[in-house]
């Protein structure tokens, strides 16, 4: 009897041990700051009348207005979206996302993501002026989301790139200089699971510039959630 | 095969069973840096014979360490090798080990002060490409190896000064085993970082 | 079998000064000088080091020298360098001294200061191996429950990678020490007639510097997580955060302690044995163990230098493994993967020997073909270091030697295949005693099987570009790493329990515990095996809808694993504080372990024994002989009477009657 009461206690306490850990270590990830979109309105599409939801996101050239904390968290100098880089979208809708982009930049690495893609109508605008693509040999950043056709979601795939500020660019009170606006939009499909990331290699120098934040979540890159 | 101890602890076996059991003991940690050494080397000519993207000494300024450099500092480690290996011969020779094992760490003082020399005066930094980064990890071991035979050099003497050699003259001898790797392996690394240089013609 | 030669001088008693500065260092002393060194490091690079143009240098330069700092520090303070400063200083031990070292009188303090005696040591590796795999296990759990179901975001995808790679990484370090560090240290000493180990100060030191290194593998957890997992394959790990600094630490920490145990065993293998114990007399455990060590004293070097030049690379920006500046990742994948193959015979070999010690002894009869046995040893140590690149096979390198590598690798399945007969061989036509310890011998021969054969498998190159990075793998090394080594350390652990503890391992509580994670290991497994033919790959936290069924069944199978290792924990842990008293020779084994009192006096022999005959010697034609061996407890026979009370088992004294 003894003994099992001992062996019994030893199997409880290790399955104690085990919850407690995972839920410490589940609660105690970094958890990028969600953003929502907000739906106002409907808006016509060839998909016919669908809602119409709004987003803005930024491109800082640090990370002191991103989601990671006083003093830019561990990382303070690494570029990084903001206000969140895990983005909640509605399904079967016009999404409409603005981008103002603070960062300088430089010729991008493969100049198909100079391209506008998957947007309504294959634009977007640049500081209220449509275009189709922009100069890949100055260019800030990217917003690219990709995603398959795959467990059942549907595939979903844009890129707008985002100009650089010029070297030089005079900065206004808040430390920044004047972003370029960015806007496009694009329909979602059904619900499912994306990621999104910087196409322009804007991190660590090693690497050809792929390391940082290009290469850690919630700088350069996160995650798209489209919910039904 | 015998079992030679009588002994309570093993630390205090008869000389003999004792020097056996550490010549054995220091061949197996030879062994195991001699590896350590080779995987140094091996890393050395590997990223030679590969040259990434033709990045092998060719970037703008880069060169070579010199060859002659290279071989004073195996000359000198040599020397001290030469100087304990005659300390080595005196068997018990008190003044003899004081003599020659003080001489050879003297060496080892002198080889640390040249090749940290050349490490500072190489004109390029780990951060310079592949050739840069190999080079001074071999460097940099070569330093640890001297740093140790340092303290095993010293010790000797401070041993011997202090006439604890009655019963432990085979401490000289388990000493001599790694001052003759020291050298082989400084031999190896110069050899590899000397004659194998630019890179092979396809 | 033996007699008595050599009386051993009656200890002297220690004066009090004994151990000099020894008496007040111990493992609190060397945490105070361990975390104070690498604040002052922290401190000083932080506020000196130069910030480098490019990248996060300063940081991993930091991070690495702190944590190099915390392990010199921890091994000054807990008294690792006072034995190299006397000799050096001409202030050589005394015999007071190294009775004192060796924890003479010392009580449970022993095991927490800088102890020489083996079997301290032993018992230290022993703690510290369970701790491992709690900590790894608890990880396997984390990551099971992640996949339970499809997109169950329990952890987030870097959370999981990290999970995934420090479980991989305690697992390994666990597997490596689980038995070669316990019973290599505790047993294998006493097992050739020997008082303490060649160099008992070197012993201590491997064990501190694992102790060393745990908090530092801990850390990573705290720095980021090492999410490339185990295999830190470069340039994904120059690239990755302050986890990988710890990682590389870690590493370099453990290669020093495993090389320097390596040369320690082996010496007192090859210089230590009882007089008369040739090489034909000496137990197979000790052929495996010292295979085992010496493997790895040759393979560990290779991956210290791969971690040093990743940490040059992260911390200093050298170009190793950039091949933006000349450096190649193959590099870092063939340092890694020269040391990776053997890595994984340094796990098997004593597990399995360990079993080959076990059977005859439950059998009741010799090991069968005890030259085969020393020829599969030999061979699979020969033939590992020739094998690397089957895990290459698809990184583009040099494919011209995938032929080459595919035939070693295959060849290596006879040696193994020879240690299955010589395990087969012995159980055969045996009137098998059957307790927990030989029961871990039919589930290793199960799960080995199928470990093996599906590593043949893969070793075919065809077969490998289908299967490479897919479960499928994850579940073959699973089934040879846990399958077959784990499931050989936990019979070992239940063999020499009583000769460690002095204690009955609960035998019913303990083969329950055994089983039910035996079946749980084969529901997981099997169930990777499924995902991984469907296509499933590694390290990916949601992969998919397609994979639900078989993930599911895998974890309810780790679920079931839990059950029956903490079964087996509590079994161990209740038996420990309160199990039945254990006889000196419980199982009736020959080897000399068994000859000595339990608990084991400090110099483990009163007299030194002399070794006469073989230790397997339970008959030497099978099935009759077997018939004639002395019973456990038979008078003059060679084991004391077994354990009595409500947990001992019901005797089975006609063993082998005809």
């Amino acid at each position: 009897m003894k003994s099992l009461v001992g062996i019994g206690a030893t199997v409880l306490a290790g399955g104690i041990a085990l919850g407690l850990t995972g839920v410490a270590v589940s609660r105690a990830q970094s958890d990028p700051s969600t953003v929502t979109a907000v739906v106002k309105g409907t808006a016509q599409t060839p998909q016919g009348t669908v809602p119409h939801a709004f987003l803005e996101l930024q491109t800082w050239p640090d990370s002191m207005a991103g989601p990671h904390g006083k003093d830019g968290g561990p990382h303070p100098d690494w570029v990084s979206y903001g206000p969140g880089t895990h983005l909640v979208l509605p399904a079967h809708s016009l999404v409409t996302l603005t981008i103002q982009q603070y960062d300088s930049g430089e010729e991008i690495t493969n100049h198909y993501f100079a391209k506008v893609l998957g947007t309504v109508d294959g634009t977007e605008t640049v500081d209220g002026k449509v275009v189709s693509e922009v100069d890949p040999t100055a260019i800030g950043h990217t917003f690219t989301l990709h995603g398959l056709a795959q467990d059942g979601q549907d595939e979903l795939f844009v890129n707008a790139p985002l100009p650089a500020i010029p070297d030089g660019a005079k900065n206004l009170a808040n430390g920044y200089p004047e972003p370029h606006v960015v806007t496009f939009s694009f329909l979602t499909k059904g619900p499912g699971e994306y990621v999104f990331n910087c196409e322009f290699p804007c991190g660590d120098g090693t690497y050809a510039k792929f390391g940082g934040p290009m290469s850690t979540r919630g700088y350069m890159s996160g995650t798209v959630t489209v919910t039904s | 095969m015998t079992s030679p101890t009588p002994a309570l602890v093993a630390g205090h076996l008869d000389p003999e069973a004792a020097r056996r059991m550490n010549k054995l003991g220091v061949i197996l940690l030879i062994v195991g840096d001699a590896f350590f050494t080779f995987s140094l080397v091996f890393t050395y000519l590997y990223l030679r014979g590969l040259n990434t993207n033709g990045q092998w000494l060719t970037q703008k300024g880069a060169h070579p360490v010199s060859a002659t450099y290279t071989w004073l500092v195996v000359l000198v480690v040599a020397a001290s090798w030469l100087a304990y290996r005659w300390a080595e011969r005196g068997g018990t020779d008190k003044a003899r080990i004081v003599l020659g094992a003080g001489l050879a760490s003297a060496l080892v003082v002198l080889d640390l002060g040249l090749q940290v020399g050349q490490m500072v005066g190489a004109g390029f930094t780990p951060r310079d490409g592949a050739y840069q980064s190999a080079w001074m990890a071999l460097a940099g071991y070569h330093v640890v190896h001297l740093l140790l035979t340092l303290f095993l050099g010293v010790a000797i003497v401070n041993r011997a000064r202090l006439g604890r050699f009655a019963e432990t003259a085979w401490h000289v001898t388990m000493v001599g085993y790694w001052w003759t790797w020291l050298v082989l392996a400084t031999v190896i690394i110069a050899a590899a970082t000397s004659l194998a240089t630019t890179v092979p013609r396809a | 079998m033996t007699t008595s030669v050599t009386a051993a001088p009656s200890p002297p008693v220690a004066p009090v000064t004994a151990g000099g500065i020894m008496r007040h260092l111990n493992v609190v002393t060397g945490i105070v000088m361990g975390v104070l060194l690498a604040t002052a490091t922290w401190w000083v690079t932080s506020s000196t080091f130069p910030v480098l143009d490019e990248g996060d240098h300063k940081d991993d330069a930091v991070t690495i020298l702190t944590l190099v700092a915390w392990v010199i520090g921890f091994l000054i303070g807990v008294g690792a360098f006072v034995g190299p400063a006397r000799w050096l200083l001409g202030r050589d031990l005394t015999v007071e001294d190294e009775h004192y070292l060796a924890g003479k009188d010392a009580g449970v303090a022993r095991y927490f200061r800088f102890t020489t005696d083996h079997k301290v040591v032993g018992m230290q590796y022993l703690v510290t191996t369970m701790v491992l795999f709690g900590f790894g296990g608890t990880l396997a759990m984390l990551i099971r429950t992640n996949l339970i179901t499809p997109g169950s975001r329990f952890v987030d995808p870097a959370t999981y990678n990290s999970l995934v790679g420090i479980h991989g990484i305690t697992m390994i370090i666990a597997t490596i020490i689980m038995v070669s560090g316990p019973f290599g240290n505790f047993i294998l000493p006493i097992m050739i007639g020997a008082r303490d180990m060649a160099f008992p100060r070197l012993n201590a030191l491997s064990f501190w510097l694992l102790f060393a290194a745990v908090p530092v593998l801990i850390s990573s957890l705290f720095l980021g997580g090492i999410s490339t997992g185990w295999s830190a394959y470069a340039p994904l790990s120059d690239q990755a955060n302050r986890g990988m600094d710890a990682f590389l630490v870690t590493i370099v920490t453990f290669a020093i302690s495993t090389g320097v145990a390596g040369m320690n065993i082996t010496t007192t293998a090859v210089r230590m044995r009882a007089r008369g114990m040739t090489w034909s007399r000496t137990p197979i455990f000790v052929f495996g163990t010292v295979a085992s060590v010496a493997l790895g004293l040759v393979a560990f070097p290779m991956f210290e230098v791969a971690m040093i030049e990743l940490g040059m690379d992260r911390g200093m920006g050298a170009g190793f493994y950039d091949p933006s500046i000349g450096g190649s990742g193959w590099l870092y994948a063939n340092l890694f993967w020269l040391m990776g193959h053997p890595e994984v015979y340094v796990i098997l070999l004593p597990a399995i020997v360990a079993l080959m010690e076990i059977t005859p002894v439950f059998t009741r009869k010799p090991l069968f073909s005890f030259t085969s046995a020393i020829l599969g040893i030999m061979g699979i140590a020969g033939l590992s270091l020739f094998v690397w690149a089957h895990h290459m096979y698809v990184a583009g390198w040099a494919p011209v030697l995938g032929g080459p590598f595919m035939v070693t690798t295959e060849l290596i399945s006879i040696p193994t295949g020879l240690l299955f007969l010589v395990l087969l061989g012995t159980l055969w036509r045996g009137r098998v005693w059957m307790r927990l310890p030989v029961m871990a011998v039919y589930a290793l021969l199960w799960n080995f099987t199928i470990g093996g054969i599906t590593g043949i498998y893969l070793s075919d190159i065809p077969v490998d570009q289908a299967m490479h990075g897919s479960m499928f793998v994850t579940a073959h090394f699973h089934y040879t790493l846990m399958g077959a080594g784990l499931t050989g350390a936990m019979g070992a652990l239940a063999y020499w329990f009583p000769k460690m503890t002095g204690r009955m391992l609960h035998e019913k509580a303990g083969a329950i515990g055994f089983w039910v994670a035996q079946v749980g290991f084969n529901v997981t497994f099997m169930g990777m095996f499924a995902v991984g033919l469907a296509g499933q790959p590694r390290r990916v936290a949601d992969p998919g809808t397609y994979f639900r069924v078989g993930n599911l069944i895998s974890s309810i199978g780790a679920y079931t694993i839990m059950l029956g290792m903490l079964t087996f924990l509590g079994a161990i842990i209740y038996s420990w504080r309160a199990g039945s008293v254990a006889s000196a020779s419980p199982w009736g084994a020959r080897t000399l372990e068994w000859q000595t009192p339990t608990p084991v006096p400090l110099e483990n022999f009163e007299v030194l024994p002399v070794v006469t005959q073989d230790f397997y010697g339970y008959g030497e034609d099978g099935h009759r002989a077997a018939a004639g061996a002395p019973a456990p407890g038979t008078p003059g026979g060679p084991g004391a009477p077994p354990p009595q009370g409500p947990d001992a088992p019901p005797q089975r004294v006609e063993v082998g009657a005809p």
